[in-house]
């Protein structure tokens, strides 16, 4: 598309926004493989621990329908669809202060999971449809053991991957992903994926309607309901960034104020056309993000490249609202590891534009959200400038939550998983 | 993310240093032959180069790929060899870390390299089953040894250069001649792979270690294994003679180094401190320290000479461990000459007295219940969203409670604390900010921020910490602290503690020195759940209590899952001498102090007239307690701004009634500051407050397992070294496996009231389990199943009026007791003298009163709750009373009495509690009677109150309608009472005569078995004269056997 530029050339917000969202959006659910078995990795001559997992699992679409906050609270549908590709995976664990990166074996490192710990995803090759589109990639994450509805034996585990080189239709595209779900030594990783790829040629893209979603089975984690929400900036002026300093005047990060909407997207892989994605439906507003942010704190080199993207971390409340503009509920996430990678778009070769993933902890929660527990993570696009300049984003924002009382669960709409 | 530093402060201290920066497996260190490098290799495929003298890195070297498993230095230094998983040989110059040539022949991972004596040869093993043979200088291949039929994993040529060793995955040594490659013996006797080969010094002897774990020692001359070193639990992975000769060292996958007599074989010291598998060890050319390389990722560095004596040190239980230096102290730091901390300025006695000058406030600290996105660390700025809760710190609101913890006596298979929490006496304010493990002590300053993660172990600052007890008496404090994320059965549990100074008092607080140690969780609402000790200097006796303080009134447990063992320390008297240990390095001594630990009430309240008090009852000795402290003598008196660190190992041995060990538990303070104390009544008179925590890493007995936190908060005097300690041993006790029973009220509801209504009083409470306890009394042991931990009282329970009357008598008690003070004099020298008169009258001897120790036992304080008098009867036992004539000691009455005293002990109204039926007709469980007004039954409601101690209400349906009460003394021998009883008439009051029946009641043996034993006289006492006449003309013995 042509990008629309302002009078002194650079492009308007509303073309920068219009660009990030063009982004494809992959909500896919990983399930393991049945047919194999044994994916733990053991250290060479260390008495068979367990350094990595290394196995493939089964990709499914997967739909997440956030209904429109109401009296009720906020819940939201989920659909595991048809098996739409594979993912092959060979995760290693790793030590704490290791600079992972795709070029690199890192050290054997024991799996301990009464800790939490460090993994790389050394490999992790995506494939659909028949396999002839997907792409390969590299990422780091950390397990969290211990946590609420985990399986015996497994931790959950959440990471963010960069796209290292894409192959079919996906070959080009630069993209990134996160995922959560829970990590098993013996079964590997069962859990969500949302990948997020630039796709500015329109290629991975389809205006017609998507077939809906086919049966996928029993998901394996019933316990927990997925919400999925959209943050973007609103217009006024409360919704500016400012930023945070310390009392002896230094730049401490940035308070970052976003509209909350509801989203929709959805993709497929089957058929003679194989894998393409539908736009990303913006829905109406339905809440507040009050987050903190702040950029790298190590001394570790940091360029935004895939080999050394840029570190990040913060704190947000997220407050939902009914249509009425009444409170229903917040609860508040720490972001512990946000990955960003820098990307410029063909149509706007002045701009830096950023793709990220994070993760972290929810904290704890109000009103609806009252005793929450779970994760939060997401993917997002943006172009950023600092105060006063301008903040183009799309944040894909999800929370994993246990919820075996299905509070958080839509009484209609998606199957019960 | 935050194991390693989690494992930083669990991991054992031994070590003076410790080097970081390898992200992979330690594989080898190396020592320069000049002393002055360490080279590490590691499966992070790096070689680091370390300063050994400075002990900072110099470089860092990049293999070809694949992780490096071996480096050497050549004889002169100046070449590096490393071999490792590309196959290779590197050599490097040593100088400039420049790769000189790569060896490439082998076709699998080098396991191992050796120089020739000489430098001019170089041998290698692989995986490859071969030994290979290089010019050192050149880099040519010399020859290939075959021999091995799997992988090879060691090589070491003898001094001479005459002979190479190799060792391989088939469980065989093999004996070259290096000059012409002839495999000379093949040594047998390992039944598993063989790691490693060294041989000694002298050549003599070649040492070797095996996967099984064993060491073996042969004759170099004939191959004739003469001795086999067991010790290690795991694989032998290293083994190497120390450069004298006299030392064999062993590094093992059991994580630990071993040091053996070359000679004869014995074990001189074990080193623990590496928190994984030690993969190589190597000895300084001068054999003054040890290198240690291991998959905890670390290189450790040991001090094998300065003040290491192995042999003492093997007398003194290795207690003298060593102290990761933290920063800014080389290592070749000077050590000071030692003080004698001993010496008297003052009188020892003197200086104990001063320092026992403290008030003395043990809390607990409960989150007040606000939603946590209310709270903000930055009020003043709330639309800086970096101020959120949970975010970069939490803001602490609390109610601070008053908090009861009285250690049982100790006994083999029951170590338990009455705990109970009480009312609110006062509040907490806090702010914790998360900041990197680089921040330090800056009162008043913001620390660089780090977001707060709950998986991970962190360090924090307690900024605007203002702690209020009403009426003005207030005071700031700043303190810093870490959490400590754990697993507890399973599930996550987030552990935090810190440690704080008094910055500025106000009100009874103005102008007084203090420290404060909290240890507890974070609940899911980011609130700190938990105890805290407070300690303030108070020369004038402000803030403590002449008169002794009230009970606490229990509330709901606000935390069952944690047990607070809160105890008094001391010396136990002026002989104890305090000793330096071996100085750890960095200019920091160790001293070495034993003391002894009592259970103890740090009781205090805020209401009533006067303010905010404190009161501190001390009990028996319940545990012993050898400490090493680390300190550096040579640094500044320690202030608010800048106080002195220090850090301790510790080790508790609770003891029984006799004194025997029964459990130990290990722990370290880990983050302790200390403070400059001065005496005003003591001019010249040095002292140090200090106080800190860390995690308990041990136990053994019913401690085995235990996790949680150690806090100390102590004054001491230096010369003469004198102490009080305020310790805490923080347990997580999901299953309440160290509270006394029946010492906490209902279960969860924080904060939340019961005082002993609702609830039915057979059910469990919730919470803490119903599991059975197992007790030892008297000798003889009992099992109580299905005792209920928890108990409530409800108004429809026939006991219930018993508990009322209990506390509407409450000041009649204090009055009687008065008298008893008041006449303490004469009234033991009277009841002494009747009761030991008589202890040879009936069916079983009497136990004979000190009238010396009863006079004490009426004037001093209250006795603390013991429990195990308490609970001296278990379930059902038979009584035979015998009623005989005062002077002719004649039988004139004997009737049978059944009692039946339920197991439990309950908590209600602040008290601890028991029920009890009594019939003539039979047994009737206290919790299953039938109609009273039958009067089959009478029923007895003993409890315990700290304001008034033991007292017992007694509701007699059988016969005459009547009631009766009692207080009690607690007398010398376990299990033994005085009891004080008297008539009351039914519309409460007692009845109008100044008869008392004091009733001597004891535990011991009869016929083989467990009985309980009373004799009881009736008075008639006149407080005013303090005259007791005998009332009456009888008197009664009862004998009560269990059932």
């Amino acid at each position: 598309m042509g990008a629309a530029r302002g009078a002194s050339g650079q492009l308007s917000v509303e073309a920068l926004q219009a660009l990030i969202d063009q982004t494809v959006s992959i909500n896919a659910f990983v399930t393991s493989d049945r047919t194999q078995s044994g994916c733990a990795i053991n250290a060479r001559g260390n008495g068979g621990e367990i350094v990595g997992v290394r196995c493939r699992g089964q990709l499914n679409r997967f739909d997440i329908e956030l209904e429109l906050p109401s009296e009720s609270g906020v819940k939201a549908a989920s659909t595991l669809g048809e098996r739409v590709g594979n993912v092959d995976l060979r995760w290693m664990v790793i030590p704490h202060s290791y600079a992972a990166r795709s070029d690199r074996e890192p050290p054997p490192t024991r799996l301990d999971t009464r800790y939490s710990q460090r993994v790389a995803m050394q490999e992790m090759t995506f494939s659909f449809g028949d396999g002839r589109d997907g792409f390969h990639s590299f990422g780091t994450g950390r397990t969290f053991p211990f946590a609420s509805g985990s399986r015996p034996g497994a931790v959950v585990v959440s990471a963010v991957g960069n796209v290292t080189e894409g192959f079919g239709k996906f070959q080009g595209h630069a993209g990134n992903y996160t995922l959560c779900g829970e990590l098993t030594p013996g079964g590997g990783f069962a859990g969500h994926i949302i990948a997020r790829l630039v796709d500015e040629r329109g290629d991975l893209r389809t205006r017609e309607s998507l077939p809906s979603s086919g049966a996928g089975g029993e998901r394996p984690d019933p316990d927990f309901t997925y919400l999925m929400w959209l943050a973007q900036k609103g217009k006024s002026a409360a919704q500016a960034n400012r930023p945070s300093m310390t009392p002896d005047g230094q730049l401490r990060g940035m308070n970052i104020p976003m509209e909350l909407k509801r989203g929709q997207f959805s993709f497929t892989a089957g058929g003679r056309d194989g894998f393409r994605s539908s736009a990303v439906r913006v829905g109406e507003v339905i809440g507040l993000e009050e987050g903190f942010g702040r950029g790298p704190q190590t001394a570790e080199r940091q360029d935004g490249t895939a080999l050394s993207p840029s570190l990040f971390e913060g704190v947000a409340r997220y407050s939902f609202d009914d249509r009425g503009g009444r409170r229903l509920g917040a609860f508040t996430t720490n972001v512990l590891e946000g990955r960003r990678f820098d990307y410029r778009y063909a149509s706007a070769p002045d701009e830096v534009s950023w793709r990220f993933g994070f993760f972290g902890p929810i904290l704890y929660g109000s009103g609806c959200f009252r005793g929450v527990e779970g994760m939060f993570y997401g993917a997002s696009n943006s172009f950023f400038k600092p105060p006063p300049g301008d903040h183009v984003i799309t944040h894909c924002y999800f929370a994993r939550l246990y919820d075996p009382q299905g509070k958080f669960r839509s009484a209609s709409g998606g199957r019960r998983q | 993310m935050g194991n390693d530093r989690l494992a930083d402060q669990t991991a054992p201290r031994q070590e003076i240093w410790t080097l970081r920066g390898h992200t992979g497996w330690v594989s080898y260190v190396a020592f320069s032959p000049d002393g002055a490098t360490l080279a590490s290799a590691s499966y992070d495929h790096t070689i680091k180069l370390w300063d050994a003298h400075t002990l900072t890195e110099r470089r860092t070297l990049w293999g070809e790929a694949g992780s490096v498993f071996v480096v050497k230095f050549s004889p002169d230094g100046s070449t590096l060899a490393s071999g490792g998983e590309d196959s290779t040989v590197i050599l490097w110059d040593a100088a400039t870390g420049r790769q000189r040539q790569t060896l490439r022949r082998h076709e699998a991972a080098v396991s191992s390299l050796a120089f020739s004596p000489d430098g001019k040869r170089l041998a290698s093993s692989s995986a490859d089953r071969t030994v290979r043979l290089w010019d050192a200088a050149t880099g040519s291949a010399e020859r290939t040894l075959n021999g091995h039929t799997r992988e090879v994993f060691c090589v070491d040529f003898s001094p001479d250069g005459k002979t190479l060793a190799s060792s391989g995955m088939d469980a065989t040594i093999r004996l070259w001649d290096a000059a012409s490659g002839r495999e000379e013996r093949t040594l047998k006797g390992h039944d598993d792979g063989i790691i490693t080969v060294a041989f000694s010094t002298d050549g003599r002897t070649l040492a070797s270690g095996s996967m099984d774990g064993e060491i073996k020692l042969w004759d170099a001359a004939t191959g004739r294994c003469f001795k086999t070193l067991k010790g290690h639990t795991a694989a032998t992975d290293t083994v190497l003679y120390s450069p004298n000769g006299e030392m064999l060292a062993s590094g093992s996958w059991d994580r630990t180094i071993k040091l053996w007599d070359a000679k004869s074989g014995a074990e001189l010291c074990v080193l623990k401190g590496h928190t994984d598998k030690v993969q190589s060890i190597a000895f300084a050319p001068d054999g003054r320290r040890l290198a240690s390389g291991s998959e905890d990722l670390s290189v450790k560095l040991w001090d094998m000479s300065e003040g290491l004596n192995l042999k003492e040190g093997l007398k003194m239980g290795n207690t003298q461990t060593r102290q990761q230096v933290s920063s800014g102290q080389g290592a070749g730091a000077q050590t000071p000459a030692m003080p004698d901390v001993n010496a008297e300025t003052y009188p020892y006695e003197t200086v104990q007295h001063l320092l026992d000058q403290t008030a003395n406030f043990s809390m607990f600290a409960v989150p007040e219940r606000h939603s946590p996105e209310e709270l903000l660390l930055l009020p003043d700025a709330p639309q800086d969203w970096f101020g959120m809760n949970g975010g970069y710190g939490i803001v602490i609101r609390n109610s601070l409670q008053r908090f009861e913890s009285f250690v049982q006596t100790p006994a083999t298979d029951d170590l338990s604390v009455s705990q109970v929490v009480g009312e609110a006496a006062g509040s907490l304010r806090a702010n914790w900010l998360f900041c990197s493990d680089e921040c330090r002590w800056t009162p008043g300053q913001l620390p660089p921020p780090a977001i707060y993660d709950p998986w991970a172990s962190q360090p924090f600052a307690m900024l605007d910490a203002v702690f209020s007890f009403g009426e003005g008496n207030s005071f700031r404090g700043y303190g810093t602290g870490r959490t400590f994320p754990l697993s507890v059965n399973g599930q996550p549990k987030l552990l935090a503690a810190a440690v704080g100074n008094v910055m500025e008092g106000a009100g009874k607080f103005r102008g007084r020195e203090g420290t404060f140690v909290m240890t507890g969780s974070l609940t899911p609402e980011l609130g700190f759940l938990g105890h805290i000790s407070l300690r303030i200097y108070d020369p004038d006796g402000v803030l403590r209590s002449e008169s002794e303080l009230s009970g606490l009134t229990g509330i709901a447990d606000p935390d069952p899952s944690s047990t607070f063992f809160v105890m008094r320390g001391e010396k136990k008297d002026r002989t104890v001498r305090t000793t330096f240990g071996p100085p750890p390095g960095g200019g920091r001594v160790s001293l070495i102090t034993p003391s002894q630990f009592r259970a103890a009430q740090f009781n205090f309240t805020s209401r009533g007239g006067g303010g905010v008090r404190a009161e501190t009852t001390v009990g028996p000795v319940v545990c012993k307690m050898d400490a090493t402290v680390y300190f550096n003598l040579l640094a500044p008196s320690g202030t608010a701004a800048a106080p002195v660190p220090f850090s301790t190992d510790e080790v508790y041995r609770f003891v029984d009634g006799r004194g025997r060990e029964v459990a130990t538990l290990t722990a370290g303070v880990v983050e302790g500051i200390s403070f400059d104390l001065r005496f005003p009544a003591a001019p010249g008179q040095k002292g140090v407050r200090f106080a800190g925590f860390g995690l308990i890493t041990g136990g053994t007995g019913v401690l085995e397992g235990v996790q949680g936190i150690l806090t100390v908060n102590s004054l001491i005097g230096i010369a003469p070294h004198a102490l009080t300690l305020m310790h805490t041993l923080h347990l997580t006790d999901a299953e309440g496996r160290f509270r006394a029973g029946g010492s906490s009220i209902g279960g969860g509801g924080g904060g939340e009231h019961s005082a002993g209504g609702g609830g039915g009083h057979s059910a469990g409470g919730g919470g803490s389990s119903a599991s059975s306890v197992e007790s030892r009394a008297g000798g003889v042991e009992s099992r109580e199943a299905d005792r209920p931990a928890q108990s409530r009282l409800s108004e429809d329970d026939p006991f219930y009026p018993l508990l009322q009357h209990a506390e509407d008598y409450t000041d009649m008690y204090l009055k009687w007791r008065r008298g008893f003070r008041k006449c303490s004099q004469e009234l033991s020298a009277t009841f002494a003298d009747m009761f030991n008169r008589h202890l040879n009258v009936g069916d079983f001897p009497g136990l004979e009163i000190d009238a010396q120790a009863l006079k004490g036992i009426f004037e001093h304080d209250i006795k603390p709750f013991d429990s195990d008098t308490f609970e001296r009867y278990r379930g059902q036992a038979k009584g035979t009373f015998r009623t005989y004539e005062l002077g002719t000691h004649r039988e004139v009455a004997v009737a049978d009495l059944y009692s039946h005293w339920r197991p439990e002990t309950m908590r209600v109204n602040g008290r601890n509690a028991k029920k009890i039926s009594g019939s003539f007709s039979g047994y009737f469980d206290p919790h299953n009677l039938p109609d009273l007004s039958q009067g089959k039954v009478d029923i007895i409601f003993n409890s315990y109150r700290g304001d008034v101690g033991l007292t017992s209400w007694v509701e007699i349906y059988q016969h005459q309608r009547q009631q009766r009460t009692s207080f009690a003394y607690k007398l010398p021998h376990r299990h033994e009472i005085l009891w004080l009883v008297k008539d009351v008439s039914l519309g409460g009051q007692p009845i109008d005569n100044n008869v008392f029946m004091a009733s001597h009641e004891w535990k011991g043996q009869h016929q083989g078995r467990t009985a309980y034993f009373m004799v009881a006289f009736f008075y008639d006492i006149d407080f005013d004269s303090c005259t007791a006449r005998l009332s009456g003309d009888r008197y009664w013995r009862a004998l009560y056997v269990e059932e």
